[in-house]
């Protein structure tokens, strides 16, 4: 079995046209979540609209550097969450496992940086009670940062599929629901960083 | 045999749901809710202002709270279709759902004590309803796990036979929407206040469409035909006429 590589991938997309990844079941979860989230962004603008200067003048107290770290760490977790998945289609599930635990160690290390940016804040007289958009940032980040754990479940999930010495009817589906819902989170991510931390 | 005490039950939760809405709504006038940094007079004139409203939607609130009961029970008993003779999840789901009831018995209670007598002394009025409102909220955790256990039993249901994958997935969605509301304590302002977006107004919105789509779950697994219990009411009316 050779590794399949993005043209291969593209042209399994083609063959199995109108195929869903993952239980499509997931895909009711994953647009639910992030309709509930886009709702939050659009509260969060609102809210901003409406005092503006407050806003220019708490965003400088963020940590830029740890968030941009984050970004860069869990968009490497989604890359490895997706080799892994790839491997697994290629039947090479050691490989993949391994590919996972990787993605999982990652994940680890954003809550491990976000548990350090929210004790500098804190060190430095920042509260959600400060004003609102300290109140915003905390429960937004806070929200996210509690789906980075489900997601790390689900990404546990995954391994314990793969590392299974026989292959089920299932694993592969498995793999792949995992992977959305992480991937999910990082997309999430994505929307958040530039609009806490870069957004003027 | 489509079994009507069981449909019964299931249209329980969207009676449920609109005595509720009557009650808390169009009664109480507690929608949106009190702000929480109103001070212990303005909370007191508005239970004075509405005090007979507010009795009446207290006694809607409790007895929409207790039709919940029947709603849990009719879920029980399709959760033990999919999981047979030894159901821990059944009985979570079960145990907690029918302890939720009591959330909107008491919360029911506080707000009810709040409005006999708003303004004899208006920090006791106050403070009652902020346990009510602590009560109604702060409790999601019961039907966070209630949801879950649900969840996981429908995705044991691998034929899909009752219940199809994707409401599994729903249930966690809802689940995870509602969770907010148990931080409300930390909060007197903003987004997790219990007046706010994410505790109270989305999780309303979600628990409403929550209720809709289990209850039409629940109206579809009825209907779909045990194949051991076939042969009972296959024999059940031969044995009765030969007895």
């Amino acid at each position: 079995m050779s590794r399949s590589t993005v043209a291969d991938d593209l042209e399994r997309a083609t063959q199995r046209a109108g195929r869903i990844p993952g239980e499509p079941g997931i895909w009711v979860f994953v647009l639910a979540d992030m309709t509930v989230f886009g709702a939050f962004f659009v509260v969060f603008l609102v809210v901003r609209l409406g005092q503006p200067e407050v806003f220019a003048a708490s965003r400088p107290s963020l940590e830029v550097g740890l968030g941009l770290v984050n970004t860069l760490v869990l968009i490497t977790s989604s890359v490895l969450v997706a080799l892994g998945v790839r491997r697994a289609r290629d039947g090479q599930r050691g490989s993949a496992a391994r590919l996972v635990t990787a993605g999982m160690a990652c994940g680890l290390a954003f809550l491990v940086i976000k548990v350090i940016e929210y004790s500098l804040e804190v060190a430095a007289g920042v509260v959600p009670t400060t004003n609102d958009f300290f109140m915003y940032y905390f429960v937004l980040t806070g929200i996210h940062a509690a789906h980075v754990i489900m997601g790390l479940g689900g990404l546990a999930a995954v391994r314990r599929t793969l590392g299974r010495p026989r292959p089920g009817p299932h694993d592969l589906r498995t793999a792949e629901t995992g992977a959305t819902f992480w991937h999910m989170v990082d997309a999430l991510w994505i929307v958040l960083f530039p609009l806490l931390y870069l957004a003027a | 045999m489509v079994s009507s005490p069981q449909r019964i039950c299931a249209w329980a939760g969207p009676v449920c749901a609109v005595i509720w809405i009557v009650g808390l709504l169009v009664c109480a006038h507690f929608i949106p809710p009190t702000d929480p940094q109103a001070t212990s007079q303005e909370v007191a004139t508005f239970y004075a202002e509405h005090a007979v409203g507010i009795r009446l939607g207290m006694v809607l609130l409790l007895i929409g709270g207790v039709l919940y009961q029947p709603w849990v029970s009719v879920i029980a008993v399709q959760m033990k279709r999919i999981e047979g003779r030894q159901p821990p999840l059944t009985y979570v789901q079960f145990g907690l759902g029918t302890l939720f009831v009591l959330l909107f018995v008491l919360a029911a209670i506080f707000w009810q004590t709040a409005a006999y007598r708003p303004l004899e002394d208006v920090v006791m009025t106050h403070r009652l309803d902020d346990m009510g409102w602590f009560m109604f909220l702060i409790s999601v955790p019961i039907v966070t796990v209630q949801g879950v256990a649900f969840a996981l039993a429908v995705f044991r249901d691998r034929e899909e036979r009752y219940f199809p994958r994707w409401f599994g997935w729903f249930q966690l969605w809802a689940q995870v929407v509602f969770l907010p509301g148990t931080f409300i304590p930390l909060f007197k302002d903003g987004p997790l206040a219990w007046n706010g977006m994410f505790a109270f107004w989305i999780p309303a919105a979600a628990f409403t469409v929550w209720m809709c789509l289990t209850t039409w779950a629940l109206l579809r697994a009825i209907r779909v035909e045990d194949p051991h219990r076939t042969l009972e009411t296959v024999e059940g009316p031969r044995n009765s006429a030969m007895a």
